[in-house]
């Protein structure tokens, strides 16, 4: 992961400037022959959404230094989520959503990696614009499962770690409407929010025990709260 | 036109949105830890004191201090050093530890620190304590007084990274520091010093006991001198004036035999505190350069001025040492080249010189009265002196009796026999301060060492399956023995030196060095040896050391993976 997270981070990065240099250049030359895209309002229909994106959190923790050489924590995402209530405007979707990712580094010579599971039940309101898609809010709690590990050859077995811990974002976004025609609907959609992670103390211990007795290595606190990004490629129906 | 500015709102809508999301992705690339994360394990460089370890980790700029527990519990705790670690000594007690940093030198901004040396004790409850006395420029070689009073940073044979020593540097240029708990508050500590060069630079330091001085003075007061050897000649610096507003200046002793023009330099010294004697050997001469400080002519600087002898004693001289023989204080030295003894009566004024020949050369000699006068048990009036050969020429070792018949070779030399030469002679400390250990010189088919005990004039082999190295507890209780890069060691019990049985022991990984340190509360009896790894972030086992067992064993790993 260590390897991936960055490279993937600068073609993410590169390929979206690359999609916003098009729209640029196409403003300088509007499409005004263009056939007017199928009305497709969204207001109008209660919706299921599946979701598949890429999240990647802003760690600011000295106690994931260990794990991460830039502060980054790459995962994928998958949500499903439908629609309950619509008045106007407006509507209002729970939803299950699911990160799954990690990172890994070399740590003082020792191989380290972190990987980090999180279950959240998304609650997000809506504000459509018709068909260029809608601006959302989104609270989502739930539960992280936190795995470090560190491979130290002084030790028999990696030391290592895992705990369930409180998780919730706070989080606003866009969701624009890229197929408007027919069902299912396509989306592309851009989040940003802040993610808290209760912190927890890295004390890392042998996965099991051996003779001699091994003890383990505290790094401290960690806390993997942070901002967070989130591009999710989605399709309703 | 309408729809034409509906159709631009909706791409630059599209564009914002694009390059929005461009600039957050892109910080995913951005972002960052320390650099000492990625910088690796650093260079091993541990030292054992009395109540822990101090491992240095340059990368943090930080002191892994280790410490055991009631229970084997191994704590670490850690405490800033200077930038660009240079060097570093424990005092003659094992409780401090002097480190030697050059700071960022040559500092760019006020923000750079100055070189300093960062003194770092250990009390017995793993509690610990620092101290840093910011220095003017970085030397990278330490002087330590074994009194715990004076540390004297000099130039000596740079050790350091080029980046650490700067371009020019004046090799004469000392650093004394009043380590001491009074010379904190002293105003001017450390004091830079400058030696006055005839040509030559520093390479060893000795500090005297209080002296009387002048020698023979009615009204001498005692006073510590600092000896310099330098290349070429020695200096003779008293301590009870460096602090001073005015300090004074230095006596230098120049060292000619007045028969050839070539260059000598010293190799060596002995001092007797009580009658003002000061005696130095050269690495080419046959002469003993025989100093005594005696009353200086009024007007001049120091109170004390040295007159000099020069003795031939047919040889080059291996050792000296002042002894005590039934005709008072005598000079000792060692001519291996003729596999002499010589012995310099001082009483008279044409210092009588009296060889001794032994029957192999022997290069070292080591006062062992106590020792030997313990087991006899008597007090001793005449000394009595261990004798090897360090250089590996011969072997086994010797007992120089400097009694009545100190000059009757076959009656006063003791020969003790040890197959092997012998490399080194460690003390043990007290309560088994009868035992010396000797390490032979290393082979390539296993190794021994020698558990010498003087009173009973015995020499037990222990042999290793490789090169061992040695290390005694400084409660001369035991001798651990290991061999560099294995995973096996041995704890060899020297109270019963009558029966050494090494008990065996293991590590799972190779061990780099062990050190024997008190362990529990400050008023426990217990004792831990941790062994030391210096795979990946380094690694311990901790074993009980006064009953030491491998499946009692505890090993802590990573010990440098901890962020600062």
């Amino acid at each position: 992961m260590k390897t991936l997270a960055r490279p993937l981070a600068l073609a993410l990065a590169f390929g979206l400037a690359v999609l916003g240099a098009r729209g640029a250049r196409a403003q300088t030359s509007p499409p005004s022959d263009a056939p007017a895209p199928a009305p497709a309002d969204g207001r109008q229909e209660l919706i299921g959404r599946l979701e598949l994106g890429y999240r990647g959190s802003f760690v600011g923790s000295s106690g994931f230094d260990p794990f991460s050489d830039n502060d980054y924590l790459p995962q994928f995402s998958l949500e499903g989520s439908r629609t309950i209530f619509q008045r106007g405007a407006f509507s209002f979707a729970p939803g299950l959503a699911l990160d799954v990712g990690g990172t890994s580094a070399t740590a003082r010579g020792d191989d380290t990696s972190l990987s980090m599971q999180r279950v959240e039940v998304p609650l997000e309101g809506r504000l459509h614009f018709g068909r260029w898609g809608y601006a959302f809010l989104r609270v989502a709690p739930g539960a992280a499962v936190l795995s470090a590990q560190v491979q130290d050859s002084n030790s028999p077995q990696p030391l290592t770690k895992s705990r369930w811990l409180y998780a919730t974002d706070l989080s606003a976004g866009y969701s624009w409407l890229v197929w408007p025609g027919a069902k299912p609907w396509f989306w592309l959609q851009a989040e940003f929010g802040y993610g808290f992670v209760a912190s927890e103390r890295l004390t890392l211990q042998p996965s099991t025990q051996t003779t001699p007795p091994v003890a383990g290595v505290d790094l401290g606190d960690l806390s993997l709260s942070g901002p967070f990004l989130r591009i999710a490629a989605a399709v309703s129906y | 036109m309408k729809a034409q500015v509906g159709a631009s709102s909706e791409l630059s809508l599209r564009s914002s949105m694009w390059f929005g999301l461009a600039a957050v992705c892109a910080l995913g690339a951005c972002g960052g830890r320390p650099a000492y994360w990625d910088q690796g394990v650093p260079e091993f460089k541990s030292f054992g004191l009395a109540n822990g370890v101090v491992v240095i980790d340059e990368p943090d700029h930080r002191a892994v201090i280790l410490t055991v527990g009631p229970g084997l519990d191994v704590r670490r705790t850690t405490m800033p050093i200077g930038h660009h670690f240079l060097n570093a000594a424990p005092s003659a007690d094992g409780k401090t530890l002097y480190m030697l940093s050059a700071g960022d030198w040559p500092r760019q901004t006020k923000d750079d620190e100055f070189p300093s040396l960062t003194r770092v004790s250990i009390v017995a409850n793993g509690q610990t304590s620092s101290h840093r006395f910011q220095m003017s420029e970085p030397l990278s070689n330490l002087a330590v007084d074994k009194t715990g009073q004076y540390v004297v940073a000099f130039y000596g044979n740079a050790t350091a990274t080029s980046a650490a020593v700067p371009f020019t540097q004046n090799p004469n240029e000392l650093v004394i520091f009043d380590v001491s708990p009074a010379g904190e508050a002293l105003p001017n500590n450390p004091v830079d010093y400058t030696l006055r060069s005839y040509g030559g630079a520093p390479q060893r330091f000795t500090f005297t006991p209080p002296m009387s001085l002048p020698a023979g003075a009615p009204t001498g007061s005692p006073r510590r001198l600092l000896l310099v050897e330098t290349t070429l000649d020695l200096s003779i610096l008293d301590m009870s004036h460096v602090f001073d507003t005015n300090p004074r200046h230095e006596i230098t002793v120049p060292l000619s035999n007045g028969t050839s023009v070539q260059q000598l330099s010293p190799a060596g010294l002995a001092v007797d505190a009580n009658d003002g004697f000061i005696a130095l050997r050269t690495t080419t001469d046959t002469n003993v350069y025989l100093l005594q400080l005696i009353a200086a002519k009024p007007g001049l600087e120091n109170d004390f001025n040295p007159s000099i002898d020069l003795i031939e004693v047919g040889g080059v001289p291996s050792d000296l040492a002042f002894v005590q023989t039934d005709a008072g204080l005598e000079l000792a030295a060692l001519v291996p080249s003729k596999s002499d003894g010589v012995l310099i009566e001082l009483s008279k004024n044409n210092f009588v010189t009296t060889p001794v020949a032994f029957s192999a050369a022997y290069s070292s000699l080591s006062i062992v009265t106590q020792a030997v006068s313990a087991g006899a048990g008597m007090q001793a009036t005449t000394d009595t002196a261990l004798l090897w050969d360090s250089t590996g020429g011969s072997s086994g070792v010797a007992l120089w009796s400097l009694g009545t018949s100190g000059r009757t070779p076959y009656r006063s030399v003791e020969v003790l026999s040890v197959a092997n030469a012998v490399r080194a002679v460690d003390d043990v400390p007290f309560p088994n301060d009868r035992l010396k250990v000797l390490e032979t010189a290393t082979t390539t088919s296993g190794g021994s060492f020698f558990v010498l005990d003087l009173a009973q004039q015995t020499a037990a082999p222990l042999l290793t399956t490789s090169n061992p190295t040695i290390s005694i507890a400084p409660d001369g209780g035991r001798v651990w023995d290991f061999a560099q890069g294995g995973t096996e060691l041995a704890a060899i019990p020297l109270d019963a030196a009558d029966s050494l049985n090494p008990i065996p022991l293991t590590t799972t990984r190779s061990i780099r060095a062990v050190y024997d340190v008190h362990a529990g509360s400050a008023d426990s009896n217990s004792r831990a040896l941790i062994a030391l790894h210096d795979a990946d972030a380094y690694g311990l086992t901790v074993f009980d050391a006064l009953a030491p067992d491998a499946a009692e064993a505890r090993t802590y790993p990573a010990l440098l993976l901890e962020g600062p």
